[in-house]
């Protein structure tokens, strides 16, 4: 068994989503305090030639680029940069979806069906294709109108999940017996739906940051973002454009790919930790796989404690006797029969 | 005359990171050729927990902790001893299955597979294990759903498209697809409603007096055993409290927590009497505490019931002993019993 | 039937806002699309200004409905009008050399990733906890990989250093010209490795992820259960009986995931300059080509309405319920 997949096996719900936490952390520490410690101005082209496309040294610990710029600082700025956008992106388009969903589904009738009908369009319709329509059009193309178009196109996703927990929880009693004592709408939504919807949102939320980095990093990468910041996409951009690849400057567009699939991971763990603290039957089913020290598939017949011990030889009964697990092994059955 | 199945001494066990939850404790149950038994107990008591366990259908993180599971069918034993399921190879226990031992779960809708017809559903469970070539299986199939009045033309039918009733006779017909000899029925009619569940409870009882085999009736509704079953166990919190024959039951019932059962519903006949529900719930599991799990909901509990190892005793009362040993977990009510005479 | 008809409906509602979408973004836009084009492109003659005036707006070409009308009836004919950077090109023909170079390469790729997913996700769900299972973290890091940067790594290590593939465009043009022969088939195969290789790369780990824990849960479901109880082989109960029913909300998340998997295959065509409707996308945008764009985004639209429509014949075919009643998507 791989090291690193006996460990992920064996990670509880939380340590999972704890990893993630940090990691994420990490990046967002570079985002906040990246551009303060940045050794160079990232779009300062340091003219001497022997810094042109130099690998990384102690100067420059990420090389330079084609024109004599550090990598590394580039790198800090378009963490910033990245993660800025998706953040907002995020709390925009969650907001706009948890409103939506909710509404939708408290409301019932005709609105109901009219909202899920427009989140159903805008889900089917494909997202890249018509942002990079949207953003054609468009002159000048920086941070703002890739926020407003990417929180335009980011909310169905997470109306629809909204709107169907929303409906799981509206046919519930307690709900009834808000209505029944007279509770205002709004009331009822803000103190009794919300609350019992926490962790789907939070999911929802970070769902919608992981499309907002792929998303942003594609479309600067295809330069239709703001040349002129940093954004990690944009430095692929020039490092493709500059042929980084066919000189062989791995340095160049290894680190911003390498950030954002880091930063992607990071959320995705995080959301398995929050996906499996909300629904116990996939975190019960993770460590059933082993008792009494062996492993038992899920379709495997009940195991029988004698039959496992006794197949374990001599040695290992020994080593297990001190595993809290044995304190289930019993010794003698007491009680009358039924003849 | 042995018994077909013999359950001696069953712990079952699911492992669980915050402590174990023992949901069966050495409990021991015997069920002979052609006769009914009735478990009965309340959601959480362990009844499932105990046939399942017994079958080893439990998944992870369920073990077997402890006792044996005897199996004497004639089939498997020509003649000789019984087999014991705990310690049977995989393989052997697979052959078994259904061929031996067969069960008709609790909700027919999540227990039949959504895509796959009824027809196809029957020759599955039948090609498994007789050896039929294709046309004699589906004879066998139109003839299973003969059997419990079902149309023939339901064959080509897929589960959603048939009403609960019958959903639960199609499962009833599928358990019996390789002619067992013991058939476990796991709250068969709880779902349906009162009138469905009568047809089908009189569809078992014929069958099995046509077919001759056993049934283990699971429920948590004692007046229904009370009318089925020939004898009757008492389950609560993983340990059983009583066994007997249904009539011994019935009047003469000789633990606490069966007087309460019996007190919670109506009969149609008598004279009208409050009912009493039994107050309280049924403990952790994980944490019982010592001696009669059934302490804090008892009105007569004393401080030696704190200190009982729940084995069963034979209950002396007025009654001419029967056939069928009456045994109870409850050393008071017992000699209650026998002081007070016969219930009425 | 009946459901069918029901998604046909939406599908026509959803190309209907895409087309009208289409038609009132240029409008909407700050400036003069027709104006900056005239302005890259001065060998446009009136007429032709005139027919982008009514596409785009900003001229006086009539009532905004009447040119919606008009518009609506061009595209319903499929007269995307002529193109303007390689002027006088009709959109349409450029469509055309483009259109079955993407989806050959995009339709293939997807099948494959989705058909290999899955099947490895069963195993893994079968096998829950065992080796499959261990893979996942790596497989999740994979996933997270934005597609072209592995285009570009992959392009790096295998064209570059390795010299094993070629790296660039759809076939060699100088030692084979297009057509149906064998050379040229054979270059433009060893042309599509890398490409279709990334795709099932980068979008596989996400099939099989979404399989397995739709098997974890289907294997608890009762009637699993009681195939086993049954004693039924093996194999049964795995295919037919968890399998089986696992693979209905797997299909609707394919049908949901085909937007993406487009998206992501478009923008990795540039980083292999395949001659793809994705990168006739991205150079229609960088030189302000609007009827291009607007046509491309039209038909990569459609296709993914057609794809997602074809997906659920195919749930309907697998899930006898859904034959049967009303469904809500």
């Amino acid at each position: 068994m791989s090291a690193p997949g006996r460990v992920w096996r064996n990670l509880p719900a939380k340590a999972k989503a704890k990893v993630g936490a940090v990691l994420f952390g990490l990046f967002l520490l570079a985002a906040v305090i990246g551009p303060q410690v940045m050794p160079y101005d990232p779009s300062y082209a340091n003219p001497d030639p022997s810094l042109l496309m130099a690998r990384p040294s102690a100067q420059h610990l990420l090389g330079t680029t084609q024109t004599g710029q550090d990598v590394l600082s580039q790198l800090l700025v378009g963490i910033r940069l990245t993660i800025e956008l998706a953040l907002l992106v995020g709390v925009i388009a969650t907001a706009a979806a948890v409103l939506v969903g909710v509404t939708s589904a408290f409301l019932g009738g005709f609105w109901d069906e009219f909202l899920s009908l427009v989140s159903n369009v805008f889900l089917v319709i494909p997202a890249l294709p018509l942002l990079i329509l949207l953003l054609g059009y468009l002159p000048q193309r920086g941070q703002l109108p890739t926020i407003i178009v990417l929180s335009v196109l980011g909310w169905p996703w997470g109306a629809r999940v909204v709107r169907a927990q929303t409906l799981m929880i509206r046919n519930r009693d307690f709900i009834a017996a808000a209505r029944e004592s007279g509770e205002r709408g709004w009331r009822i939504i803000a103190f009794d739906i919300i609350p019992n919807e926490v962790s789907l949102i939070a999911a929802s939320f970070v769902n919608t940051v992981l499309y907002a980095i792929g998303a942003s990093v594609a479309l600067a990468f295809v330069g239709l973002t703001d040349l002129n910041s940093w954004s990690l996409g944009t430095i692929l951009y020039w490092a493709q454009g500059q042929q980084a690849l066919q000189l062989g400057a791995w340095w160049w567009f290894v680190p911003p790919g390498v950030a954002v699939a880091l930063i992607g991971t990071s959320l995705v763990l995080l959301n398995t930790g929050i996906d499996e603290l909300g629904s116990p039957r996939l975190r019960a089913t993770r460590g059933a796989a082993r008792i009494a020290g062996r492993r038992v598939w899920p379709t495997d017949p009940t195991p029988v404690l004698a039959q496992l011990t006794a197949s374990r030889g001599r040695l290992g009964g020994f080593l297990h006797s001190f595993s809290r697990g044995s304190l289930l092994d019993e010794t003698t059955p007491a009680g009358g029969e039924l003849r | 005359m042995s018994p077909v199945l013999d359950i001696s001494g069953l712990s079952v066990a699911y492992r669980a990171p915050g402590g174990d939850v023992r949901a069966v404790k050495h409990v021991s149950l015997t069920l002979n050729a052609g006769e009914v038994v009735g478990l009965c107990g309340e959601s959480g008591s362990g009844k499932s927990t105990l046939a399942y366990g017994a079958t080893r259908l439990l998944r992870p993180p369920a073990v077997v902790t402890g006792g044996s599971v005897r199996y004497g069918g004639r089939r498997v034993t020509a003649g000789g001893d019984p087999v014991d399921l705990l310690t049977m190879s995989h393989r052997e226990l697979h052959q078994m299955r259904w061929r031996e031992i067969s069960i008709v779960f609790q909700s027919a809708m999540n227990a039949l597979n959504p895509v796959l017809r009824v027809q196809d559903q029957l020759l599955d469970a039948i090609r498994a294990h007789l050896p039929l070539s294709r046309g004699q299986a589906r004879e066998k199939a139109a003839t299973l759903l003969d059997l419990v009045g079902i149309p023939r033309g339901r064959l080509r039918s897929y589960p959603h498209e048939l009403s609960g009733g019958m959903r639960q006779r199609v499962m009833i017909a599928m358990a019996l697809a390789a002619d067992p000899e013991v058939v476990i029925m796991d709250e068969p009619t709880t779902a349906l409603d009162v009138v469905v569940q009568r047809d089908i409870l009189a569809q078992i009882v014929e069958l099995k007096e046509t077919l001759g085999f056993a049934v283990l009736f699971i429920t948590h509704d004692l007046s229904l055993l009370l009318e089925l079953a020939d004898r009757i166990a008492v389950m609560y919190a993983g340990r059983l409290l009583e066994t007997g024959s249904a009539q011994a039951i019935m009047r003469e019932p000789a633990h606490p927590y069966t007087r309460g059962l019996l007190n919670s519903f109506p009969s149609l006949s008598g004279p009208r009497r409050e009912l009493a529900g039994i107050p309280g719930s049924p403990p952790d599991l994980r944490d019982p505490g010592p001696g009669c799990p059934f302490i804090p909901r008892c009105g007569h509990a004393v401080a030696a019931c704190g200190e009982l190892d729940m084995s069963l005793a034979p209950v002396t009362s007025g009654l001419p002993p029967g056939p069928v040993s009456h045994l109870t977990a409850c050393p008071i009510v017992a000699t209650q019993v026998s002081q007070e005479g016969v219930l009425s | 039937m009946p459901f069918i008809l029901r998604r046909l409906a939406f599908y026509a509602v959803a190309a209907w806002v895409a087309i009208t979408a289409n038609f009132f973004i240029p409008r909407a836009m700050p400036g003069n699309p027709v104006q900056s084009i005239v302005a890259k492109y001065p060998t446009l003659t009136p007429d032709a200004i005139k027919a982008l005036e009514l596409m785009l707006g900003g001229g006086q070409q009539g009532s905004l409905w009447s040119q919606y009308v008009t518009y609506l009836g061009h595209v319903f004919t499929f007269n995307f009008g002529t193109d303007v950077a390689q002027f006088p090109t009709p959109v349409s023909s450029l469509l055309g050399q483009t259109i079955p170079w993407t989806l050959v390469l995009v339709g293939v790729s997807t099948v494959i990733a989705f058909l290999l997913g899955t099947g490895l996700g069963i195993l893994a769900g079968w096998r829950h906890g065992g080796w499959l299972d261990r893979s996942l973290p790596g497989l999740m890091f994979l996933q997270a990989v934005p597609y072209f940067f592995l285009a570009l790594v992959l392009v790096d290590v295998v064209g570059i250093e390795l010299h094993w593939l070629p790296t660039g465009t759809g076939y060699d043009g100088r030692t084979t010209t297009p057509g149906w022969n064998l050379p040229f088939i054979g270059s433009a195969l060893q042309h599509a490795v890398l490409p279709a290789f990334t795709i099932v790369i980068t979008s596989i780990a996400g099939w099989m992820l979404q399989m397995r824990n739709v098997m974890i849960t289907t294997i608890g479901e009762d009637y699993v259960v009681a195939a086993q109880a049954k004693g039924l082989p093996a194999r049964r109960v795995i295919y037919t009986y968890a399998a089986r029913n696992a693979l209905l909300p797997q299909l609707q998340g394919f049908g949901l995931a085909i937007g993406f998997v487009v998206s992501g295959a478009l923008v990795m065509e540039i980083v292999f300059a395949y001659p793809g409707i994705g990168l006739l996308l991205l150079n229609a945008v960088s030189s302000d080509d609007f009827p291009l764009m607007q046509a491309i985004f039209l038909v990569i639209t459609f296709t993914v309405l057609l794809a997602n429509l074809i997906v659920d014949m195919v749930i309907v075919f697998f899930d006898p319920r859904v034959r049967a009643r009303e469904v809500h998507r």
